[in-house]
């Protein structure tokens, strides 16, 4: 056995956790070694002095303190802890009913089914007008694609007027000054 | 009290009478388990004697991991106040000392991280030397000389600074092996570990320990 591992049986030894053969080792070692004897009697003297502390001890008002706060549990247990669980369970109870009878006309009636117009697939298909993206306001139109593109856009600006704030507010003032103009007649 | 409302009441007899006393010396003959079963059945003084048997000790481990006294007895409290909130929920079949250091054990782990998260500087550590001195004048001791009372409040010192230098789960394997003389079992069971690693801890913890006092010891 060398230092080593004497460190490392020390523990076992000192609780008492040692086969007899191997005390009977490590007692032979500590016989041939001074550091394992120093190291022993450092760790034992170490674990007096340890224990010879002094104890901290508790004030005087440790006890008092200490009902008053279990009181306070004694009276949250009674305020919440009986009630706590009626109310949850009611909650729980409750919400399970409405879905119940929200989930009603289906559970019992299946899923309703809805009769949609038969498509009819023999007329021939006709493409839609699409508006390219070159046409849009503020770009400069290339080519007009289709008459429908030539048709919606030929006049821009009253198009553009026709739907800018300035329009709207052109006719808000002509609906307000109405009643004047008809007075005047 | 909650527990006695809603079993029956098991009436304590009054305080200084010899039927107290009595029923006191009675609570006291009994095991932990013994008198947990009284406190469920609504004895109303049987966890008075779970607190006496138990707070000066947990007190000591508390204070041994945390290095506070003041801090160390809020925590033994609020250990005291979980045990009954939840005494209902107590495995029988367990030890009760080992559950309730387990509790003691983890609020102790959680005052250190927290202080680990927000370091300040305890009063405490401000005031070390206060004590010594600011104590009144006392009569001499002729018992003791000047020169041993000085090195032995040294010594006292310098081992509970190793103690506090030790990593906290070497510290707490170590204070529940040499100060509260657990077995490796029950240190287990407290620290969540297996008994490999308790062996180890305590191990290296005592290497340490025996490091830092050597040179204090002739």
């Amino acid at each position: 056995m060398n230092c080593s591992d004497y460190v490392d049986a020390l523990t076992d030894y000192l609780d008492g956790n040692v086969l007899e053969e191997d005390v009977h080792e490590l007692e032979a070692h500590l016989e041939s070694c001074t550091a394992c004897n120093r190291y022993r009697a450092v760790v034992e003297k170490g674990a007096e002095l340890l224990r010879a502390l002094p104890e901290p001890e508790l004030t005087e008002d440790f006890g008092p303190r200490l009902q008053h706060r279990l009181y306070h549990v004694d009276e949250e247990t009674v305020l919440y802890g009986a009630a706590s669980a009626t109310p949850a369970m009611t909650v729980v109870g409750m919400a399970f009913l409405l879905t119940a009878i929200a989930w009603s006309p289906t559970l019992w009636q299946g899923v309703p089914e809805v009769a949609l117009e038969p498509i009819e697939v023999n007329r021939p298909f006709v493409e839609l007008p699409v508006r390219s993206a070159s046409a849009m306001p503020g770009r400069m139109p290339t080519r007009s694609a289709s008459d429908f593109e030539r048709g919606l856009w030929d006049d821009a600006h009253n198009l553009l007027y026709e739907y800018s704030p300035l329009s709207q507010r052109y006719r808000q003032r002509g609906r307000v000054r109405r009643p004047q103009i008809d007075q005047e007649r | 009290m909650a527990r006695t409302l809603k079993k029956e009441v098991v009436e304590a007899p009054r305080r200084g009478t010899g039927e107290a006393r009595e029923h006191r010396q009675k609570l006291r003959d009994l095991n932990d388990s013994q008198v947990v079963q009284a406190s469920l059945d609504g004895d109303a003084r049987a966890f008075g004697d779970l607190v006496r048997r138990y707070d000066q000790r947990l007190l000591n481990f508390v204070y041994r991991t945390i290095g506070d006294r003041e801090r160390g007895q809020d925590l033994v409290q609020e250990t005291f106040v979980r045990v009954y909130r939840h005494l209902h929920r107590f495995d029988q079949t367990k030890k009760f000392s080992t559950w309730i250091y387990t509790i003691a054990s983890n609020l102790a782990k959680n005052e250190l991280r927290n202080r680990s998260r927000n370091p300040l500087v305890l009063f405490q550590t401000i005031m070390k030397n206060w004590d010594a001195d600011h104590r009144p004048l006392e009569w001499e001791d002729t018992h003791y000389k000047p020169d041993d009372l000085f090195r032995k409040r040294h010594l006292r010192t310098k081992v509970e600074e190793a103690v506090k230098q030790l990593p906290e789960h070497h510290r707490i394997v170590f204070v529940l092996r040499e100060m509260e003389g657990k077995t490796y079992e029950e240190i287990a069971d407290i620290t969540s570990c297996n008994l490999g690693t308790v062996k180890s801890r305590l191990n290296r913890a005592r290497n340490n320990f025996a490091q830092i006092i050597a040179p204090m010891i002739d």
